[in-house]
């Protein structure tokens, strides 16, 4: 049996539990939406701006769970404003602006517009290094807070100003992507249980998905 | 391809050397640098907040000024040269090593400092407090060292201003505790504590006199540890900040909450007073430095900057907008010649152009390695109107409720305004009750640091009006007198324990005169309260206001002046002097930052070059770097 990233199996699992819901349902039913996506659903706007003519495309994308990029001594805080934060498309990854027709540079960010009920955060501690030819893990630290709020909503989201309670963290243990150990700290009924043999504090933990 | 190099170089930001402010080039001094005689950093497990600190001492022959500050498992104490000389980091004037046990925070008493005694109080993990004067090298005493009284890490610990005999340290279970150094310890019994006062989320105990405890009264502060706190310029109030995410303020010797303030989200680490007492920074989880009012009793201002938790923030009393700093220069000359009677007036009238032209400086730092500087101008202090969160609260200014309002400052329409915001805040119904109490308050508004003008204001207080004099913190604090008497109402306080009901007699007291409504000629406070501009706004929302944090759109957000990475550690600690600025790292080094133009001769050669980014600072300096020094910037660059 082949080993799998928390990430891949957290989505695995609710699309699976989604495509078994659907199934379900009578044919007839226009709404595809099951709980899971009750649950875990929000709403990413992808705003692309053209350099050129300043026009702004915004397209909407569902998601289930956020992966972020990571730095050494930050917040989870600070990484989710740098998921947002807004990114230059230039030389080889012009945006093809059907305003000017034609591929120009463009800037792009990424905001929520709608919050989910419960949001799941991917830090992405495996990063492909090109000049080692694989995936590497970085181990910086990034502190997590109990509660969290975000920054990079969207100006018509709503309810921006959601808090979001800590109630479980994935904790991937080992040096490598390739092997390691997964374990997690849940909280259940005002406990936090740490679902391994052995004891980890929750602060020092290398830390892949956070679930709010 | 572009972008994946381009996001790497954002993620390891330069290490800066030096940053520029309107008032020209801060530059890190890095033969000035103080840590362990080795110099190497720490590592690992041994990382822990840096907490430094400076004594200053004047005597005949001129002053003495030392800096202590914690370094993993060992506490130093230098002599501190500011800019003026490199220190000599093998010779220290005390070094403590300690085997298990990491001090954690530390306090210098500042009534009875001189040059050959300091009465240093250190608090450590688990529990235990110790005293020692750093200068003779010897222990003076020690506390809860069976950790019988608390048993957690001390998180804080601060001499009560002005006391000789008092301190108070906060423990990660939540508890605040009031110690008397005067009372002989005796560690055979465990103490017992009896319920004082339960306020919102607070109960306050007081241990049992019979049973002779070091220990006067423990507060139990809200729903989480205890991380930092801070005593108000004038003493009265003290600041709690707390992992729950929210800032207490309480009135110290009264024992009750003035005010609260959640935080957006987390927990706060860190607090600190602006000098005059008119506004309190913090600094938390949220990665926001936020500003909270001490009239509005609310979040005025969040700061938006750093990276990741803000672990120290201080406010820069050397470093205030010009105009106020003059008007304050003057307020006191003219303060200093003027007759009594009138000096309320004065007050008033100069409060006023403080709120015209007042500025603040506030330095922070994270646990990113960045140091923010921030501007607080009148505009981002001001409370925005927005929503109906703070819509109806209008309210008097405290220097109209300070006994002193009949005098025409409080027409001022703009004051009254302020006043009637503050009452509402206070939700509960004895409102008027609790405003009787704050009164002593008032100093911290103007009182600008200045130990000496607090006293004198509080003296003419006493004189001008009964009142005031009745509720002051000495009358009604009866379980420390000492600890509470800030100023010149001293006196009897050898009567240590007085007891609960003559709390109980001075509240009465203090209620028959609100009841009375007397105050005659001089404006006293009852004349204000019943008085219809006063009048309780009725509002549930700002009930709640102090429970839920304001959405950002609600507050002025603002963004720092300077935000420069000047290490690639956590920072923990930030401390302002006339010269140069304090910051400690969690590695255990403390970093000197000269101030513009002061920079030592020896450090001298880039000072006026931004673009060098003085990578050879030592270049004439260079033969003077210690070698420890040395070490640390092939760590440091490496990293």
């Amino acid at each position: 049996m082949q080993q799998q990233d928390a990430h891949e199996f957290l989505n695995y699992l609710l699309n699976t539990i989604a495509d078994l819901l659907k199934a379900q349902m009578p044919e007839s039913s226009e709404d595809t939406n099951t709980w899971i996506h009750d649950i875990f659903q929000g709403v990413l706007v992808n705003e692309t701006k053209c350099l050129s003519c300043e026009t702004v495309r915004s397209k909407q994308e569902d998601f289930l769970d956020l992966s972020v990029d990571i730095e050494q001594n930050s917040s989870i805080t600070h990484c989710l404003k740098m998921f947002s934060g807004s990114e230059t498309l230039s030389s080889e990854y012009k945006y093809y602006c059907e305003q000017c027709c034609s591929k120009q540079e463009a800037t792009k960010r990424l905001r929520i517009k709608k919050l989910p009920t419960i949001l799941a955060l991917h830090l992405k501690r495996f990063k492909f290094m090109e000049q080692l030819h694989r995936h590497t893990k970085l181990s910086h630290r990034v502190v997590f807070p109990w509660e969290l709020k975000l920054f990079n909503t969207s100006d018509d989201a709503s309810d921006p100003d959601r808090m979001y309670d800590l109630i479980g963290v994935v904790i991937h243990c080992g040096t490598g992507p390739n092997r390691g150990h997964y374990i997690s700290v849940i909280k259940s009924h005002g406990y936090w249980l740490l679902l391994d043999d052995d004891y980890v504090e929750v602060r020092s933990a290398r830390c892949t998905v956070f679930v709010y | 391809m572009a972008s994946r190099a381009k996001r790497k170089s954002q993620s390891q930001p330069e290490i800066r050397l030096e940053f520029k402010t309107k008032e020209g080039y801060y530059t890190n001094l890095k033969s000035h640098r103080y840590s362990k005689p080795r110099g190497l950093p720490l590592l690992g497990k041994e990382l822990s907040r840096t907490r430094v600190s400076v004594v200053s001492v004047k005597d005949m022959q001129g002053l003495s000024e030392w800096v202590l500050f914690n370094s993993g498992k060992e506490f130093f104490c230098y002599p501190f040269s500011a800019t003026e000389r490199v220190p000599d980091l093998t010779n220290p004037v005390d070094k403590h090593s300690y085997r298990a046990s990491y001090p954690l925070s530390h306090d210098v008493n500042q009534a009875t400092r001189s040059v050959d005694s300091l009465d240093l109080v250190i608090g450590f993990n688990g529990g235990p407090l110790q005293r020692i004067n750093p200068i003779t090298k010897s222990s003076i005493a020690l506390y809860n060292n069976d950790r019988l009284i608390d048993p957690t890490d001390v998180t804080c610990v601060r001499w009560v201003p002005g006391s000789e005999i008092h301190f108070v340290s906060s423990h990660m279970s939540g508890n605040l505790y009031t110690w008397n150094t005067e009372q002989k310890y005796r560690s055979s019994n465990p103490p017992t504590f009896s319920v004082h006062k339960k306020l919102k989320d607070t109960t306050i105990y007081i241990s049992r006199p019979k049973h002779r405890f070091p220990v006067i009264n423990r507060w139990g502060v809200g729903h989480g540890p205890i991380t930092a706190f801070a005593f108000s310029p004038d003493t009265t109030h003290i600041a709690v900040a707390n992992q729950d995410g929210f800032l207490r303020i309480y009135d110290f010797h009264s024992m009750e909450l003035y005010g609260r303030m959640r935080s957006y989200y987390g927990g706060f680490l860190c607090v600190c007073w602006s000098p005059d007492g008119k506004y309190v920074v913090t600094g938390g989880e949220d990665d926001l430095v936020s500003v909270w009012s001490y009239h509005d009793k609310a979040v005025v201002t969040r700061g938006e900057g750093h990276h990741s938790y803000v672990n120290g923030v201080s406010f820069d009393p050397y470093t205030m907008e010009s105009d106020s700093f003059q008007l304050n220069e003057k307020k006191k000359e003219e303060e200093g010649g003027l007759a009594q009677p009138s000096s309320s007036d004065l007050r008033s009238r100069s409060s006023r152009f403080f709120d015209e032209c007042e500025s603040y400086r506030v330095g922070s730092v994270g646990q990113d390695g960045l140091v923010c500087l921030w501007e607080l101008t009148s505009d981002s202090l001001t409370m925005q109107r927005r929503g109906n969160w703070s819509r109806t609260r209008t309210v008097i200014s405290k220097q109209a409720s300070a006994g002193e309002c009949g005098e025409g400052g409080a027409n001022d329409g703009r004051e009254s305004e302020k006043h009637d915001k503050r009452k509402s805040g206070s939700q509960c119904p004895s409102s008027a009750n609790e405003d009787q109490l704050h009164l002593p308050i008032e100093s911290p508004d103007h009182g600008r640091k200045v130990e000496g003008k607090v006293k004198g204001k509080k003296k003419r207080h006493n004189s001008e009006n009964v009142e005031v004099e009745l509720v002051s913190p000495t009358d009604s604090i009866p379980h420390f007198p000492d600890g509470a008497e800030s100023s010149s109402l001293s006196s009897d306080s050898a009567k240590s324990k007085k007891k609960k009901s003559i709390v109980k007699s001075a509240t009465k007291k203090i209620k028959n005169l609100v009841n009375s409504g007397g105050g005659g000629g001089g404006g006293g406070l009852d004349n204000d309260l019943s008085s219809p501009r006063h009048l309780h706004v009725n509002n549930f929302e700002s009930c709640q206001s102090d429970d839920i944090a304001p959405k950002m759109i609600e507050v002025n957000v603002i963004e720092p002046l300077v935000c420069k990475k000047i290490w690639s550690e956590r920072l923990s600690d930030i401390v302002f002097r006339e010269d140069c600025i304090l910051i400690s790292t969690e590695d255990g080094f403390v970093q000197l930052w000269a101030r513009p133009g002061r920079i030592p001769e020896e450090e001298l050669p880039t000072p006026s070059n931004p673009g060098l980014n003085s990578p050879k600072s030592g270049s004439a300096g260079g033969e003077e770097e210690l070698p420890p020094a040395t070490l640390q910037e092939a760590k440091h660059t490496s990293v």
